[in-house]
Formats: C-alpha cells, structure tokens, sequence
C-alpha cells in the first residue's frame, strides 16, 4: 500500500497554505477542508496576530518563567522547527552525552528540525537510523541506561506504535524495575511530531498522548509555540524522566514569534493561565490553543463574559492545582483537544476535576469536553473532525446556559 | 506504509529562504560510507552498482539461490562429550583451580534449580526458572568477559549472574522480593539486577533487551571516544531463539550492524520457547544465518562445551572492539533439559525419554566434569563434597531470605518518575489513610517479638530528618485503643499530644522511653529486643513530617530513628500481650 501523499507535497502544500493571507482560503469553496465564506467564527486562525505568540521582543521577555540574564538578552523570530532546532543544538553543545538520531534526521528531518546538526555536532552524534521505530526507540533506552542523554526522533506520532512496546514496558519501567540499582531510561526524550494539518488523513494526522498519558513513568509535552518549545524542549532532554515531546506540525512553519536567544528552560508539570477570566476555564494544549482563543473572544464579546485560558503544556502528570484553582474561581470547565474524545486526556482531566471535593462544589455546570469525535482521522472531514473555532464557541455558550 | 519520499532538492529550497539559525550553508553529506550518489552503472561493468548492492555480479542463469543449496553452519567445540579435547590448537588458559571454580558455579545454578524448584512447588515462592543444560554457555561467556562490560539478560542466565558475582544472598533475596531485594519487591522472581556487575535488571518482554543491548554499545563507544582514557568495552546481550522471531531482534542487528556498536550478541539456543520446537519457529539455518544476513560476523558454537564457549566469546570480545566497534553473532546450542518455567509441565508437549536421553548423553556439566577428571584434578570424592556443601550454603540463604522482612508498602509509589509526583503523594495518602481505617482487611506483616524487627520499616531506619512516629497500641488485633488505660500506659508517659486513637511520640521524649544517647546502639538488622513475647508490631504507611511546633526543641541526635524506635519497643514492653501498630503519619 502506498500514501498517495508525499511529503513534497505536505511540504509544499503547508508552506503555500500558510502564506497566504488569513482569509484567502475562503474564495475556493469546493472542498470540505476550506472555510464557507459567510463563516463569522470559523476564520482561519492568523498567526501573525494571535496574542499567543510573542510578536515582539518586549512580549517575548515578558514571562515570569525567564531567568533575569534571559530577560535581558536578545530575542530573534523563528518557527516552531527553529526553534526546536535551537533546543537541539543548545542541547548538543552543552552536553556531550547528548545523541539525536532517527530516520532521516542527518540531512535535517523531513520537518527540518534537525538542520545543520549532524554537520555541526558530527555524524557520532546526529545520524540516521534504519527505518525502524523499535529499534530505534530500544537503542535510545539502551543508551539512556548507560548514562546517555538520547534524543529519538519518531518521524510521525502515527509510526510510534511499533515502538509502544519499548515505551510502556521498558522505557516507563525501567526506573521502576531498577529499583536500587538506580539505573533508568531518564535521559531518554522522544520527539513526534503530531496532529492534523488538513491533508494527512489516517496514517499523518493523529495525537496519540493519551495512548502515553496513560503510563506512570513517562512525562508527556506537547509545546503550543516557539517559545514555549524550546523552553520545554531543553528542560525534557535535562529532565531525567523519559520524557514524550509531541510537536504540532501544523506549527512548525505556521507559528512564528520572538524567542529569547539564550538558552532557558520552563517548567514541566506546570500549566500556563494563558488569560485571566471569571465565567469559563478553558483547558487545553498544542494546536487547539489557537481555536480556543479566537472562540472565548467572539464569546466575550457575544456574551459579556470573561474565560480563563490554560495551557496544560506537560499533559501528564498535569498540574492539578492550577487547574482546580482555576475552576474553583470560574465554576465552569471545557476541556479542548484535538484527538478523540473517548478515554482522552479530557476524561483524565474533568473526572479529577469532579473528584476533587473542593472544586465539584463550585461546579456550576458539567464539564464539557470538546475534542475529536471518536473516529480516525478522514481525510476530506478533517475540518468536521478536530474542534473548529464554532465548536468551542458553542461549548462556551451552553457552558454559561447551562 | 509510511510515505518515505524525501525530495532533498525542493525540501532544501524551501529551507534555504527561511531564515537560518546557525550557520549558513548546509552541511556536507554525512556518515554514510555508501551514500546513494557516490554509485553510478559504469558501461560494461560485469557487476551492479545499485546503491542498494554495489558488489552484485551479473548473471545470465536464471537461478534462484536454496537454502539448501547451503551447507549448515559447523558448530565449533574443543571438548567433545566424553571430555576429550578435539580442537588441537586448544590450551587450557585457565590454572586447574580456576576451572574447579568455573564447574563449581555451574554446579551452584544447578543446584540452586534444583532446589528453588521444590521450593516453588511448595508454595514458598511465586514463581522460578530453571537454567539446567545452559550452565556452560551462560557461566562459560561470563568468565571471558570483562567485569566493566555490560551485559542485558533475558531470564536464564543464573550462570552470567553467579559468575560475575552475584552470592546466594543476592538471589534468594531477589527470589523472595524481601527488602534487600534489588528490585524493591516489585518483580517477579528470577527478575534479577545489579548495578556493581554491571548486569541490567531482567525484564519479561522478550527481546525488548537486544536492541537496548545495541543502544548501550553505542553509548560505550561514544564515552571513550569523548574519554580515551576509558578502557575498552563491550555489551553482551542474551535471548533465546524464540526472541529471535521478535521484531526487536531485527531491529537490533540491523542497527548495530549500521552504527558500528560493540556488542555481542548471544543466543541460546535451546531447542524450545516453552513447547513450540525450533521447526515451529524458523525455517532457516537457525539464528546464526541471520547474523550474516545483517552482515555482522557470526560463529555457532556447541552450548554445553565450557571451553567451546570460552574460546567464541574470548575472540568476539576482541573482534568487537575492533575496528572502532562492530557487532557480533554468537548461536551457542544447548537442550533446555529443564521445564521452561514452574508455571510449564513439558512432558505435555516432548516425551520423557527425550529429557532423559540429552541428560544422560550429554549435559554440561557432565562434560566438563569428564575433561576435569581426565586431566586429574577432579574425582567422585570433591563432587560429592562440593555438592553437599552447595547444597548447604543455597538452603542457608534460602532460609535467611525468606526470612527476612518484607520492603515498606511506600516502595510501590516511588520510582516511578525520579520524584514523588503530587498525584503520587496524593495516592500514598489515600491508601495509607484507606488502611488506617480497615487495618484488618490487608494482610500486613505482623512479626512476633520477643524482638521487634525495626528493620522491617526501612523508613524507622533511614527517615527523613524530623520524622516522628504514631503509634497505635491495643489489647490484641481488634481492640487498640489509643487511650493507652487499658494496658497501662498513658498519654504522659509518651510526652506528647494525643491525636484521635495516635500516641504522637515526639523524639525529644525523655527516658524513661528514650534511652539516653550513650545507651543507643544500632543493632544488626535494626532489632531492637524487648521483654515480651506476644506483642506484634505492624505498619500502615510510612513517613511524616514533625509538625513545625515540636521542630524548634527537636533532638539533635544524629541517629533520630533509633530513640524513636527504642521508644515504641519500650511502650511495646511495657504493653505487655498487647497489639502496637506503629504509624508514621503527618
């Protein structure tokens, strides 16, 4: 069988799509995977003036999360794959123990992010692997337990399943296993890149953290921009917990922002309030994000209210109490993802939320999650499929009916 | 299938407009010593150059290669199974009483199957694996390895273990997951580790270690390369055949073979993966014909002749850090004479005379002991006393093990992630809060004094600085009643706050119930001896933090667990017949 897809088209078609002007898409209505033009909600996200993204150096600097000599040092534009590239190389130069290597990583990686690193750092430390997700993610595992820092790339979140294995019951376990020995897979970080970009279908546009969610033992990130990836992503190559890092590809070229030149880390474990509000909590990460925002505005316009913005950023183990707080305050709840629905981590995240005494109190309304159905990923229905800007804009208005 | 194109030439325009981060050309082609545009079809050429065979003759016979066509493999040994030496170019490298120590591990994991086995059946533990017929390969290729060498095990390798260094102690505490146990109490029996020899700690899945294997030989290969001063290593990596049908195993050689990793690949071959035969399990020439296939170097060799696999692993070993590192194929042949496992009865799936047949006509053990007796350095009588006194040490350390206490209930939540996580804290307090309220409805270990065993609570040992304990006390199992009326203590005589049915023991308590600092001694295994004969002592969960209030006058003893701990024996003396739970709790 063969993907009628090529990845020269992927390419292609991704870097055309998002150079055009935000509403371009709108004069060719043929397809379902384009917008109807009297659409008032459902407007392609802008990326070049989403409050999401720092667009200038001030913006950028501004997190509490930087340390001061980072504040104070320069910042420069890049995408999401440049900015990972900057996490890698970061991660290459102050670390000799650091490798990265899977399919197709030494000429740069068919999203680019490996750019330049195997002809900087060397073909010891940067190289291709055969094209197999086992093995690959077997030799990270064995290299992470003899004290190296391993960075796999698994090409796409679809291919990961063959390396399921060696994640669930090696990598998670192997602290576990140990035990006094001390050794673990810690050092391990796998990077995936993940979710729908209008044209992948089954086989390259799933987002499969749930599946990881699941496992004590792996911590599971999923970065929303630049910024916040190469924060993220040093801070999972330092962690020495196995760390699962999901990266939206639809960002990758598409989110572009001011990222601090130094290197930084941000925390894992910790959600970011990405805005303050009173009536509704909306809790999500990666891609979604970017439908979330542009739906709580049209909601606080449309209905005078104010919606709290969160993202979990690591998804498991997820930081409760920021949540709880927050919808302690609001008394409502929408958790938002792009995967399915059923068993997600939007189940995880609204049972605790109900199970937590404190908090059910001050529910106002059931927590409503608004995700993908619970189907593969159609080609021709994606946009049916991944929570559209109306989708969440719906859920908030019954949230506040309700 | 996954779409593999990779179009360089649009990627690479498209990556040369975007802005560049840190450098500005882009690389020169890499590592690959065969890349694709180093090969071209040179006219006339009697030979391919695809990139993908660059060595192929043409040929006009329309021929397709058998595998029948193929001789099998030899199997090389030195010794044949009366004992005599058939390699000529043979030397014995090892003194005579070397080699006595080499037959006398092999007779150790034999004798240790033997017993465990039993032990096994009579419910005295969970579970066990056998490695009898593959004393030889296992404890054969350990003793040419070096001890700073990795090696990942699948589940059979006793011999690699007990060769290395791993005693008695080692592996009962393992089998009876007491609280020496490596493993904490959370593998299966026979799931074996250490961190000393070098040894990674066993793991069920199968194959999941040869890839991992492949892995740490590269990460071997690259610490001496930013360290030349490193000696030389390799890994060593064990699995059946059955593995061998894993993807993992592929996986493995492949990538070893293209990354250049030192390590040494040893399949026992032993004729079964529980019941299903060799013939159910591949059709080629065993697993050593794929070595080739992967293009690494492979040797077969004769698994129940010590010398044989002696000789293999020496050479490998020198092979794989040849060259800057490559990998290697040992297939060693053996008959699993034993049951797989203490959950298997193979007399179902193979006859009995089959078993009988390979044990009589050859096992390893019975071979070496030939070549031994040949030579003259071995007789009836040395058998007979290094098997007793064998037997004697394993049932020693089988009955200390069991003995011994069991690791704290807190060892199941941690190591998980590197720290507790707070849904973790949050877990651990739920159940200890669940077993609190239903102390009866979980089997805890209660142990009978006149001793209490302090070393049971490994936290009453080693608690964290400002620890203090509860104690529950009662009159027998259902009756505790913190008031401690009705078996004489009260309140007063702990100097400290009562909470709810807890005496709150504060370190800082004066004697009589604390001992002065000069009579505090640590007693071996954290015993601490009382008068009375029936009071038990039992745990819930586990540590706590002194309450800020009592930290300012808290003991500045170095040994805070202790007095602690003599407090709760002296309340437990002075509670004479009665039940003291002792919970350490916030």
């Amino acid at each position: 069988m063969k993907s009628h897809l090529s990845l020269r088209r992927l390419n292609r078609t991704l870097a055309s799509l998002l150079s055009q002007p935000s509403r371009a898409a709108i004069v060719c209505n043929r397809h379902h995977s384009t917008y109807p033009p009297n659409a008032r909600l459902n407007i392609p996200t802008d990326y070049s003036t989403t409050p999401l993204l720092a667009h200038s150096p001030q913006m950028a600097l501004s997190s509490s999360e930087l340390p001061p000599e980072v504040k104070n040092g320069m910042t420069k534009r890049l995408n999401l794959f440049q900015a990972i590239n900057e996490a890698l190389a970061t991660a290459l130069r102050e670390d000799e123990n650091v490798l990265i290597f899977g399919e197709d990583v030494a000429f740069g990686g068919v999203f680019r992010c490996t750019m330049n690193l195997a002809g900087d750092y060397g073909a010891d430390r940067v190289f291709n692997t055969p094209l197999t997700e086992q093995g690959i993610m077997g030799f990270g595992i064995g290299l992470a337990a003899e004290g190296m820092r391993p960075i796999a790339e698994i090409q796409f979140a679809d291919y990961v399943f063959p390396a399921f294995d060696q994640l669930v019951n090696e990598a998670a376990k192997y602290r576990y296993r140990e035990g006094k020995t001390g050794r673990s897979a810690g050092g391990l970080t796998v990077r995936m890149p993940c979710g729908g970009v209008g044209h992948g279908a089954l086989y390259h546009s799933q987002s499969p953290e749930s599946l990881f969610t699941h496992i004590p033992g792996l911590r599971v990130i999923m970065p929303r921009s630049p910024l916040q990836a190469k924060g993220l992503l040093l801070s999972a190559i330092r962690s020495n917990d196995p760390c699962i890092f999901m990266e939206p590809k639809i960002l990758y070229r598409a989110a572009v922002e001011q990222v601090p030149s130094s290197p930084y880390t941000l925390p894992l474990s910790k959600a970011e309030v990405l805005q303050q509000g009173e009536n509704v909590t909306i809790i999500s990460y990666g891609q979604p994000l970017y439908t979330c925002h542009a739906a709580l505005k049209k909601a606080e316009e449309d209905l005078g209210i104010s919606v709290e913005l969160i993202d979990l950023r690591t998804i498991y183990p997820w930081d409760r109490e920021t949540v709880f707080k927050s919808v302690r305050k609001t008394g409502r709840c929408m958790v938002v993802h792009e995967s399915m629905v059923n068993a997600g981590v939007g189940a995880e995240v609204s049972a605790a939320i109900q199970g937590d005494a404190e908090t059910f109190l001050r529910l106002e309304a059931p927590v409503t999650r608004v995700a993908g159905w619970s189907i593969h990923s159609p080609l021709m229905f994606e946009k049916f499929n991944i929570p559209d800007v109306a989708r969440v804009y719906d859920g908030i208005k019954k949230l506040i009916e309700y | 299938m996954k779409t593999r194109i990779i179009p360089k030439s649009p990627l690479r325009r498209v990556s040369q407009s975007l802005p560049r981060t840190i450098r500005s050309s882009y690389p020169d082609p890499i590592v690959s010593a065969r890349c694709a545009s180093s090969v071209s079809q040179r006219p006339g050429s009697n030979y391919v150059s695809f990139p993908g065979a660059v060595k192929s003759a043409f040929t006009s016979d329309l021929k397709f290669t058998l595998p029948s066509d193929h001789p099998a493999l030899p199997t090389y040994r030195v010794v044949d199974q009366d004992g005599n030496i058939v390699d000529r170019s043979f030397t014995q490298d090892l003194g005579d009483e070397e080699v006595i120590q080499l037959y006398r591990k092999m007779l150790l994991i034999s004798i240790m199957d033997v017993i465990m086995f039993d032990a096994q059946r009579q419910g005295r533990l969970s579970f066990y694996m056998v490695s009898a017929g593959e004393e030889a390969l296992s404890i054969g290729s350990a003793s040419v390895l070096d001890k700073q060498d990795v090696i990942f095990c699948q589940y059979r390798e006793q011999g690699v273990f007990a060769q290395r260094g791993f005693t008695l102690h080692d592996f009962m505490n393992q089998l009876f997951a007491n609280r020496l146990d490596n493993g904490r109490g959370r593998n299966m029996p026979v799931h074996y580790g250490s961190k000393e020899l070098n040894i990674h700690t066993v793991s069920s899945p199968l194959a999941t270690q040869i890839p991992q294997a492949a892995g740490a030989a590269y990460g071997l290969k690259i610490q001496r390369i930013i360290d030349p001063s490193l000696p030389p290593r390799v890994v060593a990596v064990y699995f059946g055949e059955g593995a061998a049908s894993e993807g993992d195993f592929h996986a493995a050689l492949n990538i070893a073979a293209t990354r250049s990793c030192p390590v040494i690949f040893i399949c026992r071959n032993n004729g079964y993966a529980i019941s299903t035969p060799t013939l159910d399990q591949y059709r080629g020439d065993g697993i050593a014909s794929r070595g080739i296939g992967y293009g690494i170097d492979t040797i077969r060799v004769d698994g129940n002749d010590i010398w044989a696999v002696r000789e293999a692993t020496k050479k490998a070993r020198e092979m794989a850090l040849q060259d800057g590192g490559k990998p290697i194929l040992i297939e060693a042949m053996s008959y699993r004479v034993s049951h797989h496992s203490t959950s298997d009865d193979s007399f179902a799936y193979r006859a009995r005379v089959e078993v009988e047949d390979w044990k009589r006509r050859d096992n390893p053990l019975s071979r070496l002991r030939k070549y031994m007796e040949a030579k003259g350095f071995w007789d009836e009588a040395k058998e007979k006393e290094a098997r007793e006194s064998t037997r004697r040490d394993v049932l020693k350390a089988f009955s200390q093990a069991e003995r011994e206490k069991k690791p704290p209930i807190r060892a199941m939540f941690e190591d998980v992630y590197e720290e507790l996580t707070p849904e973790l804290q949050a877990q651990m307090k739920e159940l200890r809060d669940h077993l609190e309220r239903y102390p009866d409805e979980m089997p805890r270990p209660a142990v009978e004094l006149p001793c209490i065993k302090a070393s049971w609570y490994e936290w009453v040992l080693h608690p964290p600085k400002d620890t203090y304990l509860q104690i529950l006390v009662g009159v027998g199992r259902d009756q505790y009643d913190a008031s401690g009326v009705a078996i004489g203590l009260t309140p007063l005589d702990f100097q400290g706050p009562v909470e709810s049915k807890r005496f709150i023991m504060p370190l800082e308590a004066p004697a009589p119930l604390i001992p002065s600092p000069s009579s505090q001694r640590r007693l071996p295994h954290g015993v601490i001896h009382g008068r009375p004969k029936t009071i038990c002592c039992e745990s819930a969960l586990s540590i706590g933090t002194r309450p800020r209030s009592h930290s300012a006058t808290a003991s500045t003893s170095t040994s805070v667990s202790i007095p602690s701990f003599s407090a709760a024996a002296a309340a437990a003396a002075a509670a004479s017949s009665a039940t003291a739970y002792a919970v350490a709790n916030k």
